[in-house]
């Protein structure tokens, strides 16, 4: 309540907002920065505005077949949002068959992003405390607008170059206030209001009552993804993410978390120590049962969050010596060509590069060890189904030749697409060597000693996918998949055509006999 | 409202305030029939019917909310619980002084317009509840009568620019929730608008600035749920604006006239036929030049669509008759592609009319345009 009047003050009224320009030509790209199925993010500078460097997520309209009100209602968000922690909009136009949406560039990427690079262990408690803590004022803030946002997660959860953190990505956030079962239809006493029960998000973050959805869910439901969103930044990887996101998977999966049980194992806890606020705060958001978890004004006065620090922490401990976004960005590209050529390749890859959501292997850390186990599942069983991608710095690779061969540097984009994509994207793993624990450390002596020699990089890694035929290789074999796809597109095409010619002869059939009538008469 | 929140436990029984403890007894009708997003849950219709059908249990029942009323009565209401139809005459005071005090002059103007805020989305948080509780029906039907026994909706939405933005949207959404509330089951926001007609004048400019557009539009779009305002607006001047407003340059605001457009052509199946074959020669011509042939890729979209929509529905079948014809007669080459590109899509969707077997003009009518689109067909071929 009290941070949430003392901006509003603020208001819009007293610096009037900078006027954004409404045409490509006023931007020049710099860089990509993310990608997803229906969406490309880059770096940008606004040339009008003295070259002020932007984000700007451009979006594939032609991906959207039925309407644009999920879009209209995005973009609205993206407007008519305003708080220190949520991620505004400083425009958004259309561009030929694409939409721009033009925001302000955190140039520290998602947590995600920053986790999987550097800090695969999992952050601090105290970097968790603030993160977390930003990221519930916005949750509340959305949650008292009646909205819920419905993909918390680190991979929507970005940080600026001072430490400041903003929530994004609301592709698939929506309002109680106008769900659509009640728009259009008049009065609908048949279903709650404040209830929704479309199966959205991304399945390793959703609460069980989004996926048993019969039921419909609420505001609770986001709660439960900060908490699984708190895991994930404690461990580097949301629970259980080394299994496949299916659905049915997922449903055996929420009846076997057992958070209650958790205590159990927190004396054998070895590796990572969590203090039992920390614990007890994220339990608390993964209750099974959604009215028992707390909202989130209450959370916000839970112990975790009482002494927790200022943003330049974070500066401190997280962004300093962090490889940039666009470096990041390029660096997982490279990996995830690589990765394409590896032979026993997952298919769970393919288009879905989009997530780009890639853990390290889970026996990298030890989940059962401290405390905040879920289930009995061992990463070493995963080895053939897992999702859980490990990208190999092995021979074949010349980037980051020293020491860091193990290490992955599995990078998501900063402001990902996340939103219109359901499910992670992670190839398997071999050859883990699971004494090898990562080490940050070299892995920014690994990733600065590849900034300073970028061009050389850059020449090595064109010769590398060449060398390996890469993106060749990719390509067909995207290509075998699209024209398959489109045959079957085809067929269907065929013989609904063969239908309506069917449709079309009948009805020719009846216009004669109609007007061998009319010239009867 | 956020205050609202503290204090209640999650999971803690559903609790709106101290004037529901009166207003529990009352409910008999249960259901508060027109929230967006549905009515009271079905839980909550229960807990509100229950002590009216059994009066003994009354007491439980009340047991029950007091123990969440009592916390909340220190903190929230303090000394003065005000009910609903307080909370809408401060409301309407607090408009009519924003109405008239030019900037800054009177010394207590910002204290006033904290107080307005905090009024409105109390409003806010009675129509729709909050996320620990859900909307009470009688209350809802008070504060609507209320609001709409005097001009409060005038000064809400003349006094708009005057609020910031967290007040603007609430302020939006209170006056959305409003066109949706019955009482007696009467929709008095209609019978008040219908008086008010010059209102929707005031809406539709909206789209003109940058500022209001999202909030007067989302207004607008609940205010022509009601058949007599979509009339006024499809038969108003301002329906010519909209071919110009969806095509404005910032995409959140065209997005928005362009969903507020197709609502006009599409929610009042009689109103638009009767719209479209008064108006039929301006409104086409302006759609197939400005939309249509638009340069822009999504407004072409969005206008085919809307075309196929506007077109095959059963009420239009009489437009679509003309148009087509038009279309053969004038023969624009973009309406005739555009129809030979939906063919196919056209003849299914037409297939699948349902005939009434009693209404021969139709029949008449669907022949006439099978025809024509085979016609189409027929001449596409080389």
């Amino acid at each position: 309540m009290k941070p949430l009047m003392a901006y509003e003050q603020e208001g819009h009224h007293h610096h009037p907002k900078v006027q954004f320009p409404l045409d490509s030509d006023s931007y020049k790209i710099v860089d990509e920065i993310g990608i997803g199925v229906s969406a490309i993010v880059y770096k940008a500078e606004c040339i009008p505005l003295n070259s002020t460097t932007v984000a700007i997520k451009s979006i594939d309209l032609d991906q959207f077949k039925v309407d644009f009100d999920n879009i209209r209602r995005e973009t609205k968000i993206m407007t008519l949002f305003s708080h220190p922690n949520i991620l505004n909009a400083h425009c958004s136009f259309t561009v030929g068959r694409r939409l721009w949406v033009v925001m302000p560039f955190m140039s520290g990427g998602s947590l995600q992003s920053i986790i999987s690079s550097s800090f695969p262990d999992g952050l601090s408690e105290q970097c968790i405390a603030i993160v977390l803590k930003e990221t519930l004022n916005a949750l509340s803030y959305l949650h008292n607008q009646g909205h819920l946002h419905r993909d918390i997660k680190a991979g929507n959860i970005l940080m600026d170059s001072n430490g400041s953190v903003k929530l994004a990505d609301f592709g698939v956030s929506a309002s109680v206030y106008e769900s659509s079962s009640g728009y259009g239809s008049g009065s609908s006493t048949s279903s709650s209001p404040m209830m929704l029960t479309d199966m959205t998000g991304t399945p390793y973050w959703m609460a069980p009552e989004v996926i048993h959805s019969h039921t419909g869910y609420s505001f609770k439901a986001d709660i439960w993804s900060f908490g699984i969103t708190a895991l994930e930044l404690a461990h580097g990887r949301p629970p259980l993410s080394h299994l496949p996101p299916s659905k049915s998977l997922i449903m055996k999966i929420t009846k076997r978390f057992r958070f209650s049980d958790y205590e159990d194992s927190i004396n054998k806890g070895k590796s990572k120590k969590f203090s039992k606020a920390f614990k007890d705060m994220v339990a608390s958001c993964l209750d099974q049962d959604p009215s028992k978890r707390p909202s989130t004004d209450k959370l916000l006065r839970h112990p975790f969050f009482k002494s927790s620090k200022g943003s330049d922490f974070l500066v401190k401990h997280v962004l300093h010596g962090l490889p940039s976004v666009e470096e990041r960005f390029r660096v997982s590209k490279i990996l995830r060509k690589n990765d394409v050529d590896d032979d026993d390749e997952d298919d769970v890859e393919g288009e879905s590069g989009s997530e780009l959501v890639k853990q390290r292997r889970i026996s990298g850390w030890n989940f059962n060890e401290d405390g905040f186990e879920l289930d009995p599942v061992f990463p070493t069983e995963s080895r053939d189904d897992s999702v859980v991608k490990q990208v190999r710095f092995g021979g074949e690779t010349i980037i980051l030749e020293k020491g860091t061969s193990e290490s992955s540097l599995n990078l998501n984009s900063p402001e990902a697409e996340s939103s219109l994509v359901s499910s992670t994207t992670t190839p398997p793993c071999e050859e883990q060597q699971t004494e090898n624990t990562f080490n940050a450390e070299t892995m920014v002596g690994g990733l600065m000693a590849l900034k300073k020699s970028l061009d050389d990089q850059r020449q090595k890694v064109s010769e590398l996918i060449n060398l390996f035929g890469g993106e060749v290789m990719n390509k067909e074999d995207q290509m075998a998949q699209l024209i398959e796809k489109l045959r079957m597109e085809l067929e269907t095409e065929r013989q609904k055509n063969f239908e309506l010619e069917m449709e079309l002869e009948f009805l020719k059939f009846q216009i004669s006999g109609a007007s061998n009538t009319d010239e009867n008469d | 409202m956020p205050e609202k929140c503290l204090g209640l436990v999650a999971g803690g029984e559903a609790s709106n305030g101290g004037w529901m403890r009166g207003v529990v007894g009352l409910s008999e009708e249960g259901i508060c029939i027109s929230k967006p997003g549905g009515a009271t849950s079905r839980a909550v219709a229960q807990r509100l019917r229950h002590p009216a059908a059994q009066p003994d249990s009354t007491s439980t029942s009340s047991a029950l909310y007091d123990k969440s009323s009592s916390t909340k009565m220190k903190g929230l209401f303090k000394s003065k619980p005000r009910t609903p139809v307080d909370i809408v005459r401060q409301t309407r005071d607090l408009l009519s002084f924003a109405a008239r005090s030019s900037e800054s002059r009177e010394s207590k103007r910002e204290e006033k317009m904290a107080e307005l805020f905090k009024n409105l989305r109390e409003l806010k948080s009675i129509l729709y509840g909050n996320s620990e509780s859900e909307p009470v029906s009688e209350a809802c039907a008070q504060l609507t009568q209320e609001f709409f026994r005097e001009n409060t909706l005038r000064l809400l939405i003349t006094c708009l620019p005057k609020l910031n933005l967290e007040a603007r949207k609430d302020a939006t959404q209170v006056v959305a929730n409003l066109q949706r509330q019955q009482v007696n089951s009467r929709l008095i926001a209609s019978d008040y608008l219908e008086a008010n007609l010059d209102l929707l004048d005031i809406l539709i400019a909206g789209y003109e600035n940058t500022d209001m557009a999202l909030h007067y539009g989302a207004m607008l779009r609940e205010c022509i749920r009601h058949q007599t305002v979509a009339r006024y607006v499809l038969e108003s001047q301002h329906m010519k604006k909209f071919f110009d407003y969806i095509q404005l340059p910032k995409f959140d605001i065209a997005a928005d006239a362009a969903a507020t457009f197709k609502e006009l052509l599409t929610r009042h199946k009689s109103t638009v036929a009767e719209f479209l074959s008064k108006n039929y020669d301006w409104f086409f011509e302006e759609y197939n030049s400005k939309l249509l042939e638009s340069s822009n890729y999504i407004t072409r979209r969005q206008a085919i669509k809307l075309l196929g929509d506007i077109l095959l529905d059963r009420s239009n079948a009489a437009v679509m008759t003309r148009y087509l014809f038009a279309a053969k007669q004038n023969k624009p080459p973009d309406i005739v592609s555009i129809l030979v590109a939906n063919k196919s899509k056209l003849l299914r969707l037409f297939a699948d009319f349902k005939t009434n077997k009693e209404d021969e003009q139709f029949e008449a009518d669907k022949a006439q345009v099978v025809r024509e689109i085979a016609a189409l067909e027929l001449r596409d071929r080389p």
